[in-house]
């Protein structure tokens, strides 16, 4: 993901997520995410509200970032729904990657239903190789 | 509950967003969703409110009780960039954002509880002894 190819950081329609747990019949949606870039790293903040710690899968997979996270059911069987606007049962999103993400190196963390991934850039750790002299 | 032209409205909304991301075109209307999403829901024992707060702390949100009716206020920060640091995208909302819940009568006033899991909040409005459903036995 360099300058010129910050649109790589691209996304398309989850569907095919490849090799992830499935729950079929579940809804799925794009989650918002908001994106920055230091000199060291990528940093993505997914809005998941609703999902616990364990039913997030993350993975990289053929320079893609795939996410995948499931809602847990919030009412019980016998409830009756006054109002809904909640219609998905979890989110998924794919982000393509650019060549200078250190694949090796990603930091997930969950708090306040945001998730953030952390990948850091390669080129920093080619910097360094560069400096052995 | 109440659900004004304005909720009526955001829902047509999300409907249409949600046919847009089933093709492949990924695109958004709305990505930026100042209302929390909220569903409402008679558990028997009570009524039970749930909203979806993203990044919102618990310190950044206030609910208030004005006889029938809860509001649930509050404000999503942005996350602060750090030195040297650009937004490539930006598609989650900060800012304030109110939501109002109108409950019917036989709620039990001072149980009424609230609790921020995972970006969600849960608020419980216990229903009063003489308002939950009692099967009555037949002599």
């Amino acid at each position: 993901m360099t300058a010129d190819n910050n649109k790589e950081l691209d996304t398309r329609n989850a569907q095919e997520i490849r090799n992830l747990p499935m729950k079929s019949d579940r809804q799925y949606r794009l989650p918002a995410t908001d994106v920055y870039e230091t000199p060291d790293a990528y940093v993505l903040m997914i809005d998941i509200p609703g999902v616990a710690k364990g039913d997030i899968a993350v993975r990289i997979e053929n320079g893609e970032l795939l996410v995948r996270a499931d809602i847990a059911p919030t009412q019980t069987p016998n409830a009756v729904v006054l109002h809904r606007e909640h219609v998905a049962d979890g989110y998924d999103r794919v982000f393509s990657l650019g060549n200078d993400v250190d694949t090796r190196a990603i930091d997930a963390q969950l708090e306040n239903g945001v998730l953030t991934i952390k990948l850091l850039k390669s080129e920093r750790i080619k910097a360094r190789e560069i400096t052995v002299r | 509950m109440m659900t004004s032209a304005f909720d009526e409205l955001l829902s047509l909304e999300r409907d249409i967003e949600d046919i847009l991301e089933s093709t492949h075109f990924p695109v958004r209307l709305v990505a930026a969703q100042r209302t929390p999403s909220m569903t409402v829901a008679d558990e028997k024992d009570a009524i039970v409110a749930t909203l979806d707060l993203p990044g919102v702390k618990k310190e950044d949100l206030k609910i208030e009780k004005n006889g029938n009716v809860l509001i649930v206020s509050g404000e999503r920060k942005r996350a602060t960039l750090p030195d040297k640091g650009s937004w490539l995208r930006n598609e989650t909302w900060s800012g304030s954002f109110s939501r109002t819940i109108e409950f019917p009568d036989g709620i039990n006033d001072n149980a009424i509880s609230a609790e921020l899991t995972n970006g969600v909040l849960r608020i419980v409005l216990p229903k009063a002894e003489a308002a939950k459903p009692r099967q009555i036995a037949i002599r």
